[in-house]
């Protein structure tokens, strides 16, 4: 315990580690939520930013309104691929559609079809490809947001560990609720 | 478990004991003398590193330099070796700062 090298094997150790849990799980997301009433996730709240965490840096993603609810919707199904339609279909759902009303922005509700969704998923890689560039992280944006093919139609699948931060309506943190790849 | 390409300071000898403590933990470093080795070492297309751990306690220009010569040449690399840089003198915060600022971890031992 006295070898002052230890600590330089515990740093490549957890580089390792760090490269280990990249490969499997992917690149940790944080998603933030604005406006959060009583409960979380909640409809009426909105997606403020989404966040690529790496080394303590959170690297936001230069996304359009669309584009993160696109995502948010990705990270909320991502333990299985979803279908550009299945997709458009959850995105009906009353969070999408009070989307940002706990602020009385009605403005932010964006309607997708399954076409329009397979343009924001080309958007989303180029978005995750800048950032991780920025991150200095050696990932492929088609890697982390997949195209797996099933029985039917090409489904999309995030592969990335996801956290939701919730703040309330004058900017003061309400809760962090994290989700483990399964 | 890891191949470490280990990068001392050809005017030190302080550090040599790295590579032994390294071997003991189970990962396999390859000693260069000096950043300039390194490169050669990294430009060779079949030998991937996981890590690179460079000495920069005499932190001279010099260094500095080639350390941005390494930086490029990792990146060009495939997988994408990360780089860790170390130093057994404090030269305080900023030091850090600028290695973590380039993507690299950095210790003090």
């Amino acid at each position: 315990m006295t070898d002052p090298y230890l600590s330089v094997v515990r740093e490549v150790d957890l580089l390792v580690a760090e490269a280990a849990s990249l490969r499997c799980a992917g690149p940790h997301f944080v998603i933030g939520h604005r406006f959060a009433g009583d409960g979380v996730c909640a409809p009426g709240e909105e997606v403020a930013f989404v966040a690529l965490r790496h080394r303590a840096r959170e690297i936001d993603l230069r996304l359009s309104i669309s584009e993160k609810l696109l995502l948010k919707a990705l990270a909320r199904n991502r333990h299985f691929p979803q279908s550009a339609t299945q997709l458009a279909g959850y995105m009906r759902t009353e969070f999408f559609a009070r989307h940002g009303a706990n602020a009385s922005r009605l403005t932010l509700v964006r309607k997708m079809n399954h076409s329009s969704i397979k343009v924001y998923v080309q958007r989303l890689r180029k978005a995750l490809a800048s950032a991780f560039i920025e991150a200095g992280l050696e990932l492929d944006p088609n890697h982390v947001l997949r195209s797996e093919r099933t029985i039917g139609p090409i489904g999309y699948r995030l592969r990335a560990t996801v956290a939701w931060r919730h703040f309330d309506s004058v900017g003061d943190f309400v809760s962090i609720m994290s989700y483990s790849p399964r | 478990m890891a191949r470490v390409l280990l990068v001392l300071d050809p005017d030190s000898r302080d550090s040599t004991a790295i590579a032994p403590v390294l071997e003991r933990h189970h990962h396999t470093p390859e000693v260069v003398a000096g950043l300039e080795d390194a490169l050669r070492c990294l430009a060779k297309q079949d030998s991937p590193y996981s890590v690179v751990v460079i000495d920069l306690s005499r932190n001279r220009s010099t260094d500095w330099q080639r350390l941005d010569d390494v930086l490029r040449m990792a990146d060009a690399a495939s997988p994408r070796p990360m780089l860790l840089c170390f130093s057994n003198v404090y030269h305080g915060p900023a030091m850090k700062l600028k290695v973590e600022r380039l993507g690299a971890r950095f210790v003090w031992i």
